[in-house]
């Protein structure tokens, strides 16, 4: 059986049972909470990963320790050790099973390219769910352990549910041990608002991933199979529309319904998403797109490496790094090192032209404008890296990237609604309420929230409505959540 | 504390009551309102492959002696219930034509146990070389399409010993509950509202071309039983062909019955359905009639020796038995050119012919 968001098993039975249970056995029982949420995490790693568990196990155990070396010594040279060591585990596994094979793939077609042959098999090595999200986790509890930020936690148990808890553990948020640590302090209670809150979340969610999600994913698959008029601008325009509201209600669905399994469970995830596609500059596309992830790397990559109070050198480097690094941590594909350069060339150009003293006066006179210009660019450029993100044949990319910027393109409307799906109005009626539905949200913010205080009958009816769109506009077939691949 | 505990739990459950009741209340009426009328206009699929739960129905609700027959577009195309209730002299007689193309032993036997209720008199069954097989890889889309358009159809009471014998790896296309079956119904739903919105904004239509399959007739309405009775049939063949075309044709497509047709004498799933559906049928004290339907005769020249020997087998063990009877024409002789619109499906004579050389056995077994 597997199990993950998109299966009924999981709200049929799986968290039903997880959520009975923990409050089954509430009152001064925290510690039996915490060994069935343990416990249940690791069935559900298993249930969706196999024998990838294992690696689990060892990425939490290391850290584990690792944390407790740190603390207990005063010694440098100790502390560093451990440290050292819990890095190169992590590391190393998050090396040899993610990017082993894509190493040996570029080696092969480099030695190609110049001696004409290529001598290694790759190993065919199946990526392990979630790697990417729980070790960086993991290893961001013994970095700030090792910064003397943080203090190691007092129960192995508490640890292990902090590095396996369920709703988080395949596609994040990225959640800091501190903030779990806080969670879990007392008993774990939950209140019928957080319960409520909880449930909105979850059909918020399958309404973003069902409704809109897999509906316009159809259209970006048939756009980037290969046998579309690469170079009609309409059809990549759209196909790159698509896929950015794709990519967003897809991963922001995963989000809303893990925070939300977390809220009925008592614990309260970090946010990941604020509407990121009102972002006026690339900077403020950061703060709103995959928080947890661009804060991780804003505290373990970007700052150590020099941030932005060394000199333009420095900046440059840590700003590029960080975001190549972002780019490759998204998967092992030389398209998403691509995808994090264009980003990180956006923030570096960003940086430089916001500094421009016409610019800033232009502001000065026309804020409005000048916001609604930089919305305009920076939205331009981020659905242009979309299209980097999501095709990696680059016998489609380049054409796509060449059209979208409109060199030898061509505007046939005819030809554009030809070569889109059977189903077509009901996937522009679906982009329509998004775009509208984004905005709104953008502008009033707490949607959610707002409907979880309602009354019963209020909310029982909203949610209703929630689930029956997510329901009735479930494409037959569902596709993974993007993020499940990182 | 206790109160507000109980205040607590009073308002989760009352909002989940509040939720699941929302839920159903919209998700039911809306599928049913959106999907149903197109289904029945043939603008989802063709209507035909949506009928038979609610031909059964009238079938039940019809105080006359009832004849249904099922099968494939060979038995789709040779049966007139009109052309049989003209010859048959006892007027208290329907005759429903429920065969819909591509249909095999294997789709028809999830049927039985509403047909069973239906309570018909006689229930003709095709057996054809055509039938006589395990369904393949390559039969999977439609028998995906098959399965959950019938099963969604259903309720609990006609699930049946047809169950086990379809193989496991079906599984999935087979709805069992009613969760199941509006699931299944739902997968129509995008593309019914696509529909509806192409004729509201762009004032076109998916209708399919052919209205013989397209179409359905209201259920209330006075053309209902007449569709039951005597489907339309374009003649998409030799009735539309030129003479030349039609020599084409004959030298060309006769060999595909040779080439496509190899049956099996036994154990293959549409065996295991008909052994199912005759032992269910004369159980419930409905006769049955095995009927083999004509070939085009250029067809027979085709044939390896022995090569549909294994019809045959499979009528041999029916043969005497109580209640069965069987009407062979695949290897009945008089059937000719004239009677047929392509190798293997009869035209407007051969239908006469059909009905004229039946309806005697049939009000034998009558009698």
């Amino acid at each position: 059986m597997v199990i993950d968001f998109v299966t009924s098993e999981y709200y049929l039975f799986f968290l039903p049972i997880v959520v009975a249970l923990v409050f089954f056995l509430r009152r001064g029982r925290r510690d039996l909470q915490i060994l069935i949420m343990l416990f249940m995490s690791y069935l559900f790693f298993w249930l969706a990963s196999g024998w990838h568990v294992i690696l689990l196990l060892i990425s939490t155990l290391v850290d584990w320790n690792a944390g407790k070396r740190i603390h207990a010594s005063d010694e440098k040279s100790i502390r560093k050790r451990w440290l050292l060591f819990s890095l190169i585990i992590n590391l190393g596994l998050l090396a040899t099973f993610k990017y082993l094979d894509f190493l040996i793939e570029s080696l092969n077609f480099v030695s190609l390219e110049i001696f004409g042959s290529s001598g290694l098999d790759a190993f065919g090595i199946l990526l392990p769910v979630g790697i990417s999200f729980y070790t960086f986790q993991t290893m961001s509890y013994t970095i700030d352990i090792y910064r003397n930020k943080n203090k190691p936690y007092d129960n192995f148990y508490d640890f292990a549910c902090y590095a396996a808890f369920f709703p988080q553990l395949v596609a994040g948020p990225i959640v800091r041990a501190q903030h779990f640590q806080e969670q879990i302090k007392g008993e774990i209670r939950t209140t019928s608002y957080k319960f409520r809150l909880g449930l909105t979340l979850i059909f918020y969610g399958l309404m973003k991933k069902f409704l809109i999600a897999d509906n316009v994913a159809i259209h970006v698959n048939t756009i980037f199979s290969g046998d579309a008029p690469l170079d009609n601008i309409l059809l990549i325009w759209w196909g790159a529309l698509c896929f950015g509201i794709q990519i967003y209600c897809d991963f922001s669905a995963y989000t809303d319904i893990a925070i939300g399994s977390g809220h009925l469970l008592g614990i309260e995830l970090p946010e990941n998403f604020k509407t990121p596609y009102a972002a006026r500059s690339p900077q403020d596309f950061w703060r709103r797109w995959h928080i947890s992830l661009s804060t991780w790397l804003r505290d373990y990559l970007y700052i150590p490496l020099g941030g932005s109070r060394g000199g333009t050198r420095v900046l440059i480097i840590a700003l590029m790094g960080t975001m190549l690094l972002g780019g490759l941590w998204h998967g092992a594909s030389w398209n998403f090192v691509l995808w994090g350069f264009i980003h990180g060339l956006l923030l570096l150009i960003h940086r430089q032209i916001s500094a421009n003293n016409r610019l800033i006066r232009c502001f000065e006179i026309a804020p409005r404008s000048m916001l609604f210009i930089g919305y305009l660019i920076t939205q331009f450029f981020v659905f242009m890296t979309w299209l980097i993100f999501r095709v990696e044949d680059t016998k489609i990319l380049w054409p796509s990237l060449k059209t979208y910027i409109g060199i030898d393109a061509k505007w046939d409307v005819e030809e554009f609604m030809d070569s889109l799906p059977e189903i077509k109005l009901l996937t522009f009626a679906i982009v329509i309420f998004f775009v509208i539905g984004h905005f709104i949200s953008g502008l009033m913010g707490g949607f959610k929230l707002w409907i979880a205080r309602q009354n019963s009958i209020v909310w029982g009816l909203v949610c209703g409505a929630m689930l029956s769109l997510a329901f009735l506009f479930k494409p037959a077939t569902t596709v993974e959540f993007i993020y499940f691949r990182f | 504390m206790n109160k507000s505990l109980d205040s607590e739990k009073i308002n989760i459950f009352s909002s989940l009551f509040v939720l699941i009741i929302s839920f159903v209340m919209l998700t039911i009426p809306v599928m049913d309102f959106t999907i149903t009328p197109l289904f029945e206009d043939g603008s989802l699929t063709m209507g035909r492959y949506t009928i038979t739960q609610d031909a059964l129905t009238t079938i039940e609700d019809d105080e006359k002696i009832s004849v249904v027959a099922m099968g494939s577009s060979m038995m789709f195309k040779a049966f007139n219930g009109s052309c049989f209730d003209d010859l048959d002299s006892n007027e208290n007689i329907r005759y429903y034509n429920l065969a819909i193309p591509s249909s095999r032993p294997y789709n028809d036997m999830i049927h039985i146990p509403r047909l069973i209720r239906a309570n018909p008199d006689v229930v003709m069954l095709e057996v054809g070389v055509n039938l006589l097989t395990t369904p393949t890889s390559t039969s999977d889309e439609y028998l995906e399409f098959r399965y959950k358009m019938d099963t969604m159809q259903q309720s609990d009471m006609d699930i049946g010993e047809w169950y086990p014998l379809i193989e496991e790896r079906y599984g999935d296309w087979l709805a069992t509950n009613q969760f199941e079956r509006e699931q299944f119904k739902q997968e129509w739903f995008p593309e019914a509202l696509e529909e509806l919105l192409n004729r509201w904004i762009l004032d076109e239509s998916g209708v399919y071309p052919y209205s013989t399959y397209a179409q359905v007739p209201n259920v209330n309405s006075d053309e209902w039983v007449k569709f039951l009775q005597e489907p339309e049939w374009p003649p998409i063949r030799f009735d539309a062909m030129t003479p030349e075309k039609s020599q084409e044709y004959n030298e060309s497509d006769m060999k595909l019955s040779a080439r496509y047709y190899k049956p099996q004498g036994s154990e293959t799933l549409s065996h295991l359905a008909i052994e199912y559906m005759v032992r269910e049928l004369v159980n419930a004290n409905i006769k049955v009639v095995l009927t083999t339907l004509p070939h085009h005769p250029l067809t027979y020249q085709y044939l390896s020796p022995g090569q549909w020997d294994p019809l045959n087998e499979t009528l041999a063990p029916y043969l005497g038995m109580k209640n069965v009877e069987i009407i062979d024409n695949t290897w009945a002789q008089g059937w000719a050119h004239e009677h047929f619109d392509d190798r293997n499906h009869l035209d407007g004579d051969g239908r006469y012919e059909f009905c004229s050389r039946t309806v005697p056995i049939i009000s034998s077994i009558l009698e």
